[in-house]
């Protein structure tokens, strides 16, 4: 799969870049879109290479991010819609998939989309129980039984009347 | 070409091709050669802990109106790691003007992430309630070093705080720091009424000869007029989202004008109070008023509701 955000042929002035996901499909993507990712700019500024491999994020992951990347790269767009095309990136979005997305933006150190989705994130884990979080991020609770008992009771007030979803 | 592997920021590795298979596995733990059909680099349990710590932040940032910031409580409470990046999260009040971990220990107490604040403990008596103030909460004993003042609460209330004066809050005014705070009260008339409106202060000074006029006036507080909202059909009061329930308790307090001549910093609140849940209040204060000049104001309207009257 090849995917390309340009629209016409390649110039000296826009070049472009190969990005292999862990499960190989390319991106084509322009320079501009890739150095908003610190990782990816340092790279670009190293080496002469055309073609990097991300060994840790698959394609559909990988697409997003460039998606994501392409639209801010675009000095076309105001930034009223790229803030608005922030909030539509992540919303209804899966859990998991957005689990991916955070590590993806560490990885390509892009922080911006690494805070929208940390957000997203934020907003998703309000109002689910605390099992639900343990569930999700794979967390051995470490409390003891009386532990927690304890800690409910001092804050009794937060625990009270949440209300607590377990989907 | 070039490879990236990494798993965390403190990781992070970048290398030529020819090495990095190898290297990522090693890095990694992971078989690479199954790559393809299962990306399962994604070990969620080893989240890199600048991540957690980013998303925890965000639901910190997130209620940083209240209501009660119940979720940030719920987050330390799924592990201990989990609390202990919450605690760095959630910032001191003086920094961050929230208060999250309350504790509802004898009458009223106030703590920021499990650090303590104050805490109040009613007495009642025949003809009226006080409230010992205590650093405290489980030692409300008077002769204690904890022990740092009392609230007598009668049915009206003289309230004087002669250690600010009036001239604190123009520019370059100051308050001074309080080592004890004289509270008096007077049961019956005649008397000051601690919250009065402008319209009795006018009254009073024109009237009768208030004491301490001139440069050297008390500054007084009176309560914000609320403002007749069309849609809601009442009065209404801009809490700034920090108080969520409709209750009597609810107030604002500005400094009131001293001849009467208001100026922009007779607008700004001085504290607030106001209801977010059941037994759960907030409690903001700024300059010139200390932390226990504004807990014991707010002590007071549980007992006499002497703000809406």
């Amino acid at each position: 799969m090849v995917t390309t955000d340009e629209k016409g042929p390649l110039t000296a002035k826009k070049k472009s870049v190969i990005i292999r996901s862990c499960d190989g499909d390319e991106f084509l993507v322009s320079e501009s879109a890739a150095v908003l990712s610190t990782s990816l700019k340092k790279i670009l500024e190293e080496k002469e290479d055309r073609l990097i491999h991300l060994s840790d994020i698959d394609n559909k992951t990988l697409a997003m991010v460039i998606a994501y990347l392409s639209t801010h790269a675009d000095d076309g767009l105001s930034d009223d819609l790229k803030r608005s095309f922030d909030q539509e990136f992540v919303s209804g979005k899966e859990f998991d998939v957005l689990k991916y997305l955070v590590l993806a933006t560490d990885t390509l150190q892009v922080t911006c989309l690494c805070y929208t989705v940390a957000k997203k994130m934020a907003d998703i884990m309000k109002n689910k129980l605390v099992e639900w979080v343990r569930r999700e991020f794979d967390i051995q609770n470490d409390y003891t039984p009386e532990a927690e008992a304890e800690i409910r009771r001092l804050d009794a007030w937060a625990w009270d009347d949440r209300q607590l979803e377990d989907d | 070409m070039i490879k990236l592997g990494l798993k965390s920021r403190s990781r992070r590795v970048v290398q030529d091709s020819s090495m990095a298979v190898e290297k990522s596995k090693n890095i990694m733990g992971k078989n690479k050669s199954d790559v393809g059909d299962n990306c399962s680099y994604c070990c969620w349990a080893n989240l890199p802990s600048e991540l957690l710590r980013e998303v925890l932040l965000k639901v910190e940032e997130s209620e940083s109106k209240w209501p009660a910031r119940k979720h940030v409580v719920a987050c330390a409470g799924v592990c201990k790691s989990w609390r202990e990046v919450m605690k760095e999260v959630v910032k001191t009040p003086e920094v961050s003007g929230k208060i999250t971990f309350l504790y509802p220990l004898s009458r009223s107490a106030l703590a920021d992430d499990g650090k303590f604040l104050l805490a109040a403990r009613k007495c009642r008596r025949p003809t009226c309630t006080d409230y010992i103030i205590s650093l405290q909460a489980d030692d409300m004993s008077k002769g204690n070093d904890t022990y740092i003042g009392k609230l007598r609460g009668p049915r009206r209330m003289h309230c004087v705080m002669d250690a600010i004066k009036a001239s604190s809050i123009k520019p370059g005014g100051v308050a001074p720091t309080q080592t004890y705070l004289p509270i008096t009260c007077v049961d019956s008339s005649p008397t000051i009424p601690f919250f009065r409106t402008k319209s009795n202060y006018l009254d009073k000074s024109l009237s009768g000869p208030l004491s301490n006029q001139g440069d050297n006036s008390s500054l007084v507080l009176r309560n914000k007029s609320p403002r007749w909202h069309e849609q809601l059909q009442c009065w209404c009061l801009n809490f700034h989202g920090r108080v969520t329930v409709a209750s009597v308790k609810n107030f604002q307090l500005v400094a009131s004008p001293e001849n009467g001549v208001a100026g922009p910093e007779h607008d700004k609140v001085i504290l607030q109070f106001g209801k977010v849940g059941k037994d759960v209040f907030t409690m903001d204060y700024r300059y010139p008023i200390s932390a226990f000049q504004a807990f014991a104001i707010c002590l007071s309207s549980f007992d006499t509701k002497i703000a809406c009257e």
